[in-house]
Order: structure tokens, then sequence, then C-alpha cells
């Protein structure tokens, strides 16, 4: 109920009748480091405050503009294709995880753009058990110990925010912190960075406005220039006219 | 740009080698595990210790475990390791661990534990117990450790009550050796404890930890304005820079 009306409230712009269109959308690759600035031992066996990676995410994501708020509409989904497994591994883990993030973009928009999000995502760890026995030193001897043979499912929300610097036409990258459990005791920042490809829609677009703005403008200077033009010739014939009243004038007098 | 994409691709993953101690069994079902200590034949710094072993797992990430601790109990030692009790966990102290076990044992083990399914038959742990071998002038007398080492001893026989048996990921917290020194979890423990006890933060009443079982303390702001004040935020940058505008024009 509670994340219903948070969706509802998130997308209650997307169908206002404000001018939204579709921006951007592309793929990507992503890595997660989970549980940072908590030390841990990684799986290297050392200690760490980056926290443990996870990689291979691949990455979608699609974003939708209003230009009259400067704000942007980002859905993002992330899946780990391979799973991550050994030789003597208990179980592969999967990890996935689905966005819905506001974006602000602090400068007007250019080519190398900034985007600022922030959010709310759903994450998952899916752990599958593999299934079958392993005999390790207990003791003074030896027991056998089982692998897990089910799968379980961790389901997290998380609370996001990041940022998104777009390097080229179809290139950006982006960084974000994924906090969790805010206020409980197992609060925990976990890291995502990404490398995305975009086929650029709203470049495309925000490239054709800019070019018309700028044709606009070059317009505007014209006439301008133009108008400055004709008032400057208009005050040189009325001094000429002065000058030529006068030398008649003055001719006149000589004539007297 | 992507051949780099192509390197990372082939990167390998490194082991996670956690066990269970049962086939197919899965963890304590109650939303907190109750520990009770028996300090009958126990050093004087149990209390102490159990506590920050308890933390330890309490305090693994993107897992839903709570261990709590009740009141002191007085239960024979017997009756203890053979789980006649109706307590959830029992944790005791043995002045003499060769009566208990193997001759021996005194010399070899610190602790040992073990976790049954004693209830209900339902492949869900219900019931465990921790022995902690405090033995006078035997070489494996636990209250002669350092602190550090003592922690990790009785995180690791925490371990097994959870449900998880031995690890082959060496430097993780239940290793099969005791070289273990530094109580740490390993990500190979977080892995293992993770498995048997998911957190859903999107099922029932969680909400970012809002419905986690140990009430989190009063006076907070609820975690759902945040997220509102949070989606808003991008929100209210933008109409302040816009206002700027109309007051500078
Ligand atoms: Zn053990």
């Amino acid at each position: 109920m509670k994340l219903l009306f948070l969706l509802s409230l998130f997308s209650f712009p997307i169908f206002s009748n404000a001018e939204v269109y579709l921006d951007n959308y592309g793929v990507g690759y992503g890595i997660l480091s989970s549980g940072v600035l908590t030390e841990a031992v990684t799986e290297n066996g050392e200690s760490s405050i980056y926290g443990s990676f996870s990689l291979h995410f691949l990455d979608a994501n699609i974003s939708w503009a209003q230009d009259n708020l400067n704000l942007r509409y980002h859905i993002k989904a992330a899946y780990t294709l391979l799973p991550r497994k050994t030789e003597d591994g208990a179980a592969d883990i999967t990890k996935w995880r689905a966005s819905f993030l506001l974006g602000y973009e602090p400068k007007k928009r250019n080519r190398k753009r900034f985007i600022l999000t922030s959010g709310i995502g759903f994450f998952g760890i899916v752990s599958k058990g593999r299934g079958g026995t392993q005999v390790l030193n207990n003791g003074g001897g030896t027991t056998t110990f089982y692998r897990p043979s089910d799968t379980s499912h961790t389901k997290l929300l998380m609370l996001e925010l990041g940022l998104t610097h777009q390097i080229s036409r179809e290139f950006s990258y982006s960084v974000e912190a994924l906090v969790n459990g805010l206020f409980g005791d197992r609060r925990n920042l976990n890291i995502y960075m990404s490398l995305n490809y975009y086929w650029d829609r709203g470049y495309k677009r925000s490239l054709k406005k800019a070019r018309e703005a700028e044709v606009n403008q070059n317009i505007d200077e014209f006439q301008a220039g133009e108008a400055l033009v004709k008032k400057k010739r208009k005050k040189k014939k009325r001094k000429k006219r002065k000058k030529r009243r006068k030398k008649k004038s003055k001719k006149g007098e000589e004539g007297v | 740009m992507f051949k780099i994409f192509i390197f990372t691709l082939l990167i390998s993953f490194k082991a996670n080698g956690f066990t269970i101690l049962f086939e197919g069994m899965k963890g304590f079902k109650t939303e907190s595990i109750k520990v009770h200590l028996d300090p009958t034949e126990c050093y004087s710094g149990i209390q102490e210790d159990l506590k920050e072993s308890i933390d330890f797992w309490n305090e693994a990430v993107h897992t839903n475990i709570v261990m709590v601790q009740g009141n002191n109990v007085t239960i024979p030692q017997t009756d203890i390791i053979s789980q006649n009790f109706t307590e959830q966990v029992v944790v005791g102290c043995s002045a003499n661990l060769d009566s208990l076990g193997n001759p021996g044992d005194a010399d070899l083990l610190l602790a040992f534990a073990n976790a049954s399914d004693n209830d209900f038959n339902d492949k869900h742990l219900d019931r465990g117990y921790l022995m902690i071998n405090n033995t006078p002038g035997a070489k494996a007398d636990l209250s002669t450790r350092a602190k550090d080492s003592r922690i990790a001893t009785i995180a690791h026989e925490l371990g097994h009550v959870l449900g998880l048996g031995h690890s082959s990921v060496r430097g993780s917290l239940m290793y099969f050796a005791s070289a273990t020194t530094e109580a740490r979890l390993h990500q190979d423990d977080i892995d293992g404890i993770r498995h048997l006890y998911p957190q859903d933060e999107l099922g029932g009443d969680y909400l970012l930890g809002c419905g986690r079982v140990v009430p989190p303390s009063s006076g907070g702001p609820s975690s759902l304005v945040f997220v509102v004040l949070l989606l808003l935020l991008p929100l209210s940058i933008n109409l302040r820079a816009r206002s700027k505008k109309y007051f500078t024009s």
C-alpha cells in the first residue's frame, strides 16, 4: 500500500498534462560495492572498507524529461547476468535492481551535462543453493556438512542518490549511493557505478532546440542591427539636411 | 572503451564455501532468537563476551537475523548438550569438558555447539546450545585466551547454532580451523547467514527497516516521510533556482 502510494507520487508528473517527452534510453555495465565503510573481510580474506564487489550488472535505463520544470524521470533496472560461483561454491548468487528516480539538471542542458538523481529502489539478492555435501575438518576429526539446496531471496529497499555525467553523445557514467535500512542497526551504504550507452533522443532534441534558439537569436540580432543602421542613416540624412539648410541660409545672407 | 568492457567480463569470481549443518534445514522461524546463559561454571567476563558475539551476527547486513539475550538459567550440563530444555538457545560452560564428551576434548576444543529441529519437524531450527570449555589447566580453556579470540570462538559457535556448518574459505569466521583470531565477518559468512535468514523488506509491513522485528528507537522521523522528502528534493532545488531567476530579472 505504502509502495503504491510512493509509486503514484512518482508517476504523477508523467501523467499530468505537463510536457513530458522520452529523453533517453540505453544499456550499460554496472559494478556494485556492498557494505561500504563497514569494516568486513572481503572475498580475498582482506579487511576492507570499500565493501565487497559484485560485478557484471547488465544495466537498462530509460528517462523522460520535463523541460518546463527542468526535471527528469528515470527508471533503472539491472541484473547480474553471470552469477557468482566457484568450484567448491555453496550457492550461485545473482543480484537485481529496479529504481525509480527523479533527476535534476543543475546547469542548462549542453553536450557534457550533469544530472543529479534521487529516489527509491528495490534491490534483490538471489542465493541459489547448489546442493551436495562437503566433508570438512571438525574438532579432531571430520564431519559431513551440506550445501544448501534451496533458493533464498533477499529483497531490500534502497534510498538512492546519484550523479550522472554525460561524457559524449552516446556515453555517460554514473555513481550512485544506495542506502538501506537508514533508521535501523543494519544501515548500510552501497555504491553502484555504471557506464552507459544511449540512443540519445533527448540530446538530439535538445541540440535541435538549441540550434533553433541560436537562429532566433541571430535573427533578432540581425533585425536589431538593421534597425540601428537605419537609425544612423536617418540621423546622417537629418544632419546633412540641416547643414544644407544652414549653407543655404548663409548663402542667403551673403546674397542680401 | 569496448575492449575494457570485454576484459571486465572475463574476470572470474572468488569462492564462497559456506555450508549448513543439516540437509535442507532452514534457520529459526521466530522473529527473534532468545539466547539464555547458564553462568554456573563460566568465567567472569562471559556475559560481556556473549553480548559482543551476538551483536556480531545481528549486524550482518542484508540479513534478517535478530538474537536477543534472555534471562540467565540453570540447567544441568548433560541436559544442555542433549538439548533437553524449553528455551531456544542455551549457552553453558563446563569446568570439566572431558566428562561431557571424549577424554582429551578439554585440550582440543575451545567450545562446541549444535542445533536441531526439535519441536515441529518443519525443517526449521528451533533449538540450539553452545558449550564453552572452561576447564582449569586444560590447553583449550577459552577463558585463558585473548578477548578477540574468545569472541571469534563464541561467534563461530553461534554460527553453528544459527544453522551454519564449516566453511572452506580461509579467513571466514566459519572456517574449520580456529585460525581466526580476529572477530570479523567474512563475505562468505554473510552469504551463508543471508541464505538462511533472508531479509524481505518488500513483503508485509516492511518499509526501509520500519517493520523490523526490533522496534526502532522512537522519536525519529518516519522513513516514509523521508522518502517523500527525498523524492521532492530535486523539485525543491529546481523551484529555488527558478524563484531566484525571478528575483534577479
Ligand atoms: Zn565449528
